[in-house]
């Protein structure tokens, strides 16, 4: 391989990884969109059960939010195939992530609410050993060290409510997923400044 | 004149820089393929572990000595793993994003899977029966990531199998889910591996 070969290899390789990073930042909405419409649920149903009240709405209030979300998803994933063109192969892995947690979280709702294989208490410690890993994996792709510290905690507190299972897990879920998308976002948006300026 | 010139060097370039863009994409390709003996490995152990804790089961021992066997054999295969991983890691020249985003996933799967192996039943947040489906749809959930991340579609589909398997598990849970689910590793899990390693055996390039 000749000297100018290998220094357009390199140029191209540069420009596909900064590409792929650049376009992974943006793949996130999706999940913004889901926990934005789901945390304050959580919470609403939350405050239904301290408050002991409106407690007959919390299934109308579920498939309200899961209507909602499936109606929002589609939208946003109609005007992302017109905007985007080019799908990064770690954008691919992200939205195959959220598939397979969406699809495992509600395989769990399933095994606890029609074949009752578990307390409903449980749904969420069980849910957020899912989501522990995901956001492990996520962290990887998109390179960010606030992701895989809030693995630690979506981990820890899965276990502190296995072993003091209440329902203050739903103000824990609501809370971390939350500040599972905020802390990243914050920290996503200081690095792609970084990377934006180093390459102007 | 010179317009067409530059716009003549400029498609050669553009159609240098896709050959280039291609052979990235498949010399990356080569080197994600896994070969599978993590998936036989695992695959095999499980199996073992499945078949010991049904005779076991059927024998009546006390189900402290069968959830020490799994802790025993679990620990183990991860402590062989290591070694085996560290002496791969030592002769690997390179270690592409892919192959770092495999390893990852199947280190956090694993650790949730000793979650739900050993936390959800010590706390009894759940009855020891239903620790197989749980752990089929958290396998059902990483083989469709794991798929993707391999670019090997079949591997994604095992999925349907895992959480098929999980659903009936659920449905129907019985001491006989634990041979239900020693079949389910055989088929969807040590099969694919082989399957994975007769196709690197065939094309052996390096692995991540």
């Amino acid at each position: 391989m000749d000297t100018k070969q290998a220094e357009l290899e390199i140029t191209v390789i540069r420009k596909i990884m900064e590409d792929s990073r650049r376009a992974v930042y943006d793949t996130s909405i999706q999940g913004m969109f889901w926990t934005m419409l789901m945390a304050p649920a959580i919470l609403i149903n939350y405050i239904m059960l301290i408050s002991n009240t409106g407690l007959q709405y919390s299934g109308l209030l579920w498939m309200g939010a899961v209507i909602a979300g499936i109606t929002g998803s589609i939208i946003i994933a109609y005007k992302e195939k017109r905007i985007t063109h080019v799908k990064t192969f770690a954008g691919k892995i992200l939205a195959t992530i959220g598939i397979a947690v969406g699809g495992a979280n509600l395989m769990f709702a399933f095994a606890s609410v029609v074949t009752n294989a578990f307390n409903p208490v449980y749904i969420i410690p069980v849910d957020s050993v899912v989501l522990g890993m995901a956001f492990y994996v996520v962290g990887v792709i998109q390179q960010l060290k606030s992701l895989k510290f809030l693995t630690i905690i979506w981990w820890s507190g899965a276990v502190f409510f296995f072993v003091i299972p209440s329902f203050h897990c739903l103000l824990f879920f609501a809370v971390m997923l939350m500040v599972s998308v905020w802390i990243p976002k914050i920290e996503e948006k200081k690095a792609s400044q970084k990377l934006l300026t180093e390459i102007n | 004149m010179d317009q067409t010139e530059i716009t003549h060097s400029e498609i050669t370039r553009a159609e240098t820089e896709l050959s280039v863009i291609k052979k990235i994409m498949e010399d990356s390709r080569n080197i994600v393929a896994d070969n599978g003996w993590h998936y036989i490995f695992w695959g095999v152990m499980v199996t073992c572990g499945l078949i010991a804790n049904y005779i076991m089961a059927l024998s009546k021992v006390n189900i402290n000595y069968q959830g020490m066997m799994w802790f025993i054999l679990m620990i183990s295969a991860w402590i062989v793993e290591g070694i085996i991983e560290r002496r791969k890691a030592k002769k690997r020249k390179v270690r592409t994003f892919a192959g770092k985003m495999l390893s990852s996933l199947w280190f956090a799967a694993g650790i949730s899977m000793f979650m739900f192996g050993f936390v959800g039943t010590i706390t009894h947040a759940y009855n020891a029966v239903y620790i197989c489906p749980i752990i089929s749809t958290l396998l059902g959930a990483t083989y469709i990531i794991s798929g993707a991340i391999q670019q090997v579609k079949w591997m994604q589909l095992l999925s349907i199998g895992w959480w098929s398997g999980a659903i009936y598990n659920f449905l129907f849970p019985s001491i006989h889910t634990l041979i239900i689910f020693a079949g389910m590793m055989i088929f969807l899990q040590t099969l694919p591996g082989i399957i994975l390693y007769m196709k690197w055996k065939k094309n052996p390039v390096s692995t991540y």
